[in-house]
């Protein structure tokens, strides 16, 4: 227990909040099946849609056979009754927790295996351990001093478990996976077809199989007759052969290129530096559930670093000395340039670096990355999905439907983003618009170059450019072997209106995010008021997410889909598929929002204790003025640091 | 279960099967007639189902190595090369080895929709397969096509030809075996070890739940 109840020892619990491990597996899940959604919209040559429900269920079977991979690959086997000790702790820890099952602890003497580490399905957990290291955690059970920090290691593991990591990463490792083994076997699979098409085709089209029938001769007339029968007819031939010599084989090697280069891209960028994101922040979490557990940081530090906790405890500022030292040094040129180079660094590695451990571990705010990182997070991804999807070369054919798919990822991300600064009371505003205005300036800037790039073309080389569109909208808007509505016929009218409407959508798109994130974090910080929430810490953030969802819903639906066509086809803003979906959304919006004012209106600024009105907007750790009762006691959480 | 001994027992049974079979085919002439025609078939069927029956619980007994890679492409490797050997394009003047490379192409079909049967049981690599395989197919189709011109053609005129030969086209039978295998087989052992996984996953007891 604490000696003291100060608003400062009230830490941020970081598993009241949206989880960063979720945001950060939900993006690569949304970016790469969303890609292939995205991809199959539009007169497809192939259909993409089987593509899709496989990326979305293989993983999932492969994730139900990892176990045995793991087994099979460090030769795991069950811990035997030598562990009995230990499996029975991890067994009361898990219970302490209140983990659902307990996990099973497998031993293996396999050398790689250094660390202990969780891996399972939804339901057999396991936790892996270096036979040596079992049996010293073990005997380290019977010393006193030493219990903490095997109770430390343990629960971390378990937290994995806890906070539900484990499948994530399992889900998330295994797409990744199976992407990159698809875009190997698509690239193959698609050089051969197009080869073959090239070398096939004029043989195909001048192939007469009647004529080649009648030629043999050992073959009786009714053979032949057989066999011309079981032919497709004359005519469905004739069609064949007709399609086939319309196609182009630039377009299909095209399209093949421009169906695969998206995933390997974004596959890439994902595998290289959201995957070990996710990796750090699950143990940023884990770690966040130890000093939880055990109501104190040192035993886990000691487990972490290795100094003895009776050392520790004996020099509490051993830790913090350090952190000074590498403060004052920072301050010198050559150490900042080597301090970022270590940052850059530490966005590949797969485990943080003890430093950001017990920062973080100190003050849970520093799990929540700064707007700066939310913004190359999603400005980045949002520019890659911007140029694979929809290049300003041919927004005017592939609809816009791509480009709400970036828009609402970032509004999702960044209204999600926000909830925590909210919690610790402090002003968003200026952050979201960073936000928004860095991933815009990054749309902006791609949109000038490409038109840069058309208008340079239209003066200097008119043709190209002709070539250059008819390519690019084949690329894109999937015209793959189709050579028809490929011309332009007015270039100068074309450049002139891709300039304007691009340039009009980046910043239209740009207000919209603003204003929609304006409201929804309006709203956030208006529902942390509702102190007399009955269950609040159950309901609280499921309300946050319903916010964020009807607003995405009312963006993505009716005012990104209107103001589009408003721009690029205004006779089809009459159509009533477009009304009707918009008028939904918005009929849903409203309710909603009614929903959200009765409810404000009933449990907003009031103590749940004592019913006495409470004034301004809610920070961590506020208290009711009249009867001093903490205020979303659940959003907090309290150990010595 | 069968016992040990019996095991035993099939195993030498099945080298015995091989070896006559080698005794028949190396050492009775090539050109031998046949006035009984009743003889003759009983002769081919023998020489047919003998080997395949033999090679199949071979093959089941030592599963070990043809769960492995190697192991499944070891029958592969000799339906090529005994279908080089009886289509002509290897050609060889001794016509007991000729036989014997005919009768080893039969088997050796066979024996692929076997191994793939065993690596299947194994290993969940029929997606996989499945995939190369039609990436196989396109590339072998492709440098066919290129150098061996019109692909249709070639099928067409080759029925033409005495004895069903397909040369030039000699590749077209193992690819056509290798395919045929792989596809069924391939479906089937994904759908089974998709429900094996799920089986394993909700209807197995987890005692610490």
């Amino acid at each position: 227990m604490m000696d003291t109840a100060s608003e400062a020892d009230h830490k941020l619990n970081v598993f009241a909040l949206p989880s960063q491990t979720s945001i950060i597996f939900g993006l690569i899940v949304a970016v790469l099946l969303g890609t292939v959604f995205a991809g199959s919209i539009g007169p497809s040559p192939t259909p993409l849609w089987p593509l899709a429900i496989g990326l979305l269920l293989l993983p999932l079977r492969e994730l139900l056979a990892r176990p045995e991979r793991e087994f099979a690959r460090y030769g795991l086997s069950a811990a035997g009754d030598a562990l009995d000790d230990l499996q029975r702790f991890v067994e009361n820890q898990a219970k302490a927790i209140g983990l659902r099952r307990t996990p099973k602890l497998v031993v293996s003497s396999d050398k790689r295996l250094k660390q202990p580490y969780t891996f399972g399905t939804f339901r057999h957990w396991y936790i892996a351990l270096n036979h040596e290291m079992a049996k010293k955690m073990q005997e380290d059970l019977l010393n006193p001093d030493v219990v903490p920090q095997v109770e430390a290691k343990l629960v971390h593991e378990l937290y994995h478990f806890k906070t539900g990591d484990y499948w994530q990463l399992g889900y998330a490792r295994e797409l990744l996976r199976i992407t990159f083994l698809l875009m190997i076997w698509a690239a193959t699979f698609l050089c051969g077809l197009g080869f073959l098409l090239l070398i096939a085709a004029p043989d195909f089209v001048s192939f007469d199989f009647v004529e080649q029938l009648n030629q043999i001769e050992t073959l009786t007339p009714e053979m032949r007759e057989m066999i011309i029968r079981i032919m497709p007819s004359q005519a469905a031939i004739d069609q064949v052969r007709q399609k086939a010599a319309e196609i182009n084989l630039s377009l299909v090697i095209n399209f093949a290129v421009s169906a695969t280069l998206p995933f390997v891209i974004i596959g890439g960028l994902l595998r290289g530096f959201f995957w070990p994101k996710l990796w750090r922040m699950r143990e940023l979490y884990a770690d966040a559930g130890v000093v939880h557990t055990q109501g104190d940081v040192k035993p886990y530090l000691s487990a972490l670093t290795g100094i003895p906790l009776t050392f520790m405890k004996r020099y509490p500022s051993v830790l913090s000395v350090g952190q000074e030292t590498s403060d004052k040094q920072t301050r010198q040129i050559k150490n900042r340039i080597k301090d970022q180079w270590r940052k850059v660094c530490e966005m590949i590695k797969h485990h943080p670096e003890p430093p950001t451990r017990i920062k973080c571990v100190k003050d849970p705010g520093h799990v929540f990355d700064p707007w700066f990182i939310t913004a190359l997070l999603v400005g980045s991804l949002a520019l890659l999905l911007d140029i694979l999807l929809s290049s300003p070369l041919t927004l005017l054919y592939v609809g816009s439907w791509p480009m709400h798919f970036s828009t609402l990822m970032i509004m999702v991300i960044v209204a999600l983003s926000i909830i925590p600064p909210i919690v610790q009371g402090r002003p968003v505003w200026t952050d979201l618009v960073k936000i928004v205005a860095f991933a815009m300036i990054l749309r902006l800037g791609w949109a000038l170059l490409t038109i840069g790039l058309l208008v340079v073309l239209l003066v200097l080389a008119p043709g190209v450019l002709d070539q250059v569109l008819a390519y690019a909208v084949a690329a894109t808007a999937h015209f793959a072997g189709h050579s028809e509505q490929l011309g332009f016929d007015d270039l100068t009218a074309f450049v002139i209106k891709a300039a304007v409407l691009n340039t009009a959508q980046v910043f239209i798109i740009a207000f919209v995010l603003v204003s929609s994130l304006i409201l929804v974090a309006f709203l956030l910080r208006r529902l942390l008021t509702w102190y007399s929430l009955p269950h609040a810490s159950q309901r609280l953030m499921k309300i946050a997410y319903g916010i964020i969802g009807v607003e995405a819903l009312c963006v993505g639906l009716a005012v990104l889909p209107l103001l589009t066509t408003m721009l690029l086809n205004p006779a089809d803003l009459l159509k009533p598929i477009t009304i009707g979906v918009a008028f939904l959304s918005l009929i849903i919006t409203a309710i909603s929002l009614l929903l959200f004012l009765r409810a404000d209106k009933q449990y907003a600024m009031r103590c749940p204790v004592c019913g006495a009105e409470i004034s301004g907007t809610y920070r961590i750790g506020k208290s009711c003025n009249t009867c001093s009762e903490l205020l979303h006691p659940w959003l907090t959480v309290r150990y010595k640091v | 279960m069968k016992r040990p001994g019996c095991t035993r027992w099939l195993t030498r049974l099945a080298w015995a099967l091989v070896f006559i079979d080698l005794l028949y085919i190396f050492l009775v002439p090539a050109d031998q007639s046949f006035d009984n025609v009743a003889l003759l078939v009983v002769c081919t069927v023998w020489i047919i189902f003998s080997p395949i029956l033999a090679s199949t619980w071979l093959m089941i007994r030592y599963r070990s190595f043809f769960r492995t890679w190697p192991g499944w492409i070891t029958p592969i490797v000799t339906l090529i090369f005994s279908m080089m050997v009886s289509q002509g394009v290897i050609p060889i003047h001794q016509p007991n080895l000729g036989f014997f490379f005919t009768v080893l192409s039969i088997v050796s079909g066979w024996a692929i929709g076997i191994a793939t049967i065993i690596l299947l049981w194994y290993r969940d690599v029929g997606l996989g397969l499945i995939g190369w395989a039609a990436v196989l197919i396109v590339w072998v189709m492709m440098f066919a096509w290129r150098f061996q011109g019109n692909l249709m053609e070639g099928l067409i005129l080759a029925l033409e030809r005495p004895n069903g030969e397909l040369v030039p086209l000699w590749w077209f039978g193992p690819l056509t075996c290798v395919i045929q295998c792989i596809v069924p087989l391939g479906i089937i052992g994904f759908l089974g070890h998709t429900v094996r996984l799920i089986i394993r996953e909700w209807c197995t007891h987890n005692p610490s739940e």
